[in-house]
């Protein structure tokens, strides 16, 4: 016997056992919380075992499991939606952290657009050494050395961000000295970094 | 009723012809009947056209709200047909399986019910645990209808399922109703 055929002889039978009266059948409120899923273990076996050997009763609980089926979907819908939207917010915010890490690494790296981030030289190294964090697009760096009164001691201009003073350059012992860099850029624009200043041994 | 270009018209008819396509679509593989949807559907349009006054209000009802709101009204549809001693059932509209509503011959027909009664028996006798179980399937309803009444993982409702068939099947064979007996 197939299942189809003994499905269709069950339901045969439980229509042919139709009751006439209600008196025994589940109460409405009790097969609600069977469709809906509410009853465990000796409740939930009780309540199927008579709702599916009563036509009436099955009937009934085909009306309510068929509505709570619709808002079961509906929720789980709904929590489709919302982890999906939590995924994109999480994503966006994990491409934007990511971003900004990456332009904060890039910059500390290369030295933003906008400004030439000095570094400061080595004390007491020989030959003088001034560095500088490098700045997008830049063609080229123009460095002028100062004296505390601002009196140029030395201008270069170079591709790199590294400038060795020669040994020629004096730089008066224990004063204070200044140096700054602009950077010219690849369209013509001009990065200036501050005045900084170190003091010579 | 309000002409369909009023806006809560609008609004309503547009969610009740949504929530009862999708009730109708859920239930047939229920078998469940139209007209209980259609009976349930009406309350709704009533219940909710007094509660939510306005077109943008019932736009914005949540699902949850209109899920309340048909229950309620399909416990009410249940308690009303009880106190009428309604069934719900109609003979003329409501027909058994085609393979039992027009059997080749009387006799035939008269086997099927006999062995239909048997097949309830054999049922009946089964261990409570797979009993349920196994009605609920030979009620209609499939695998993971039955993993939702009864909270069982697939593998427990699968395997309460088959032990229960094959045990149901060893009783109609011992009643003497084995495949042989029914082509």
């Amino acid at each position: 016997m197939n299942d189809e055929r003994l499905r269709a002889l069950y339901q045969q039978a439980i229509e042919r056992r139709r009751p006439a009266e209600r008196t025994a059948c589940l109460p409405p409120e009790r097969l609600l919380a069977l469709a809906e899923g509410r009853l465990r273990g000796s409740e939930a076996q009780e309540a199927a075992d008579h709702a599916m050997s009563c036509a009436s009763c099955r009937e009934e609980y085909a009306l309510l499991r068929a509505i709570a089926r619709v808002q079961e979907r509906s929720s789980a819908w709904s929590a489709r939606r919302l982890a999906l939207a939590a995924s994109i917010v999480l994503a966006l915010g994990a491409i934007v952290i990511l971003r900004t890490t990456r332009q904060r690494d890039a910059a500390t790296f290369r030295g933003s657009a906008d400004e030439v981030r000095l570094l400061a030289p080595e004390p007491g190294v020989a030959p003088l050494t001034l560095a500088w964090r490098s700045v997008a697009d830049a063609s080229r760096y123009e460095v002028e050395l100062m004296d505390s009164a601002g009196m140029p001691l030395h201008q270069a201009t170079t591709r790199d961000t590294v400038l060795v003073v020669p040994e020629t350059v004096r730089l008066a012992p224990g004063a204070e000295h200044r140096w700054w860099v602009r950077a010219v850029l690849a369209n013509g624009r001009e990065v200036r970094s501050t005045v900084a200043t170190f003091r010579s041994r | 009723m309000a002409d369909h270009a009023d806006p809560v018209s609008s609004s309503l008819e547009a969610l009740l012809t949504r929530f009862g396509e999708r009730v109708r679509q859920a239930g047939r593989r229920y078998g469940l009947r139209g007209a209980d949807v259609d009976e349930v559907v009406q309350d709704v349009r009533i219940r909710l056209w007094r509660a939510l006054a306005s077109g943008e209000a019932i736009a914005r009802a949540p699902g949850s709200y209109v899920y309340r709101t048909a229950t309620s009204a399909a416990l009410d549809l249940l308690r009303r047909r009880r106190g009428r001693h309604e069934t719900g059932f109609d003979p003329g509209t409501d027909l058994p399986e085609p393979a039992l509503q027009a059997p080749a011959t009387a006799e035939r027909a008269l086997a099927d019910t006999e062995i239909a009664a048997r097949v309830a028996v054999a049922v009946d006798s089964l261990v409570e645990s797979r009993r349920a179980v196994v009605r609920m399937w030979l009620a209609g309803f499939d695998l993971r209808e039955i993993m939702h009444a009864f909270g069982h993982t697939e593998p427990k409702a699968r395997n309460l399922l088959y032990r229960g068939l094959a045990d149901l099947r060893a009783r109609l064979t011992a009643m003497g109703i084995g495949p042989e007996a029914l082509p």
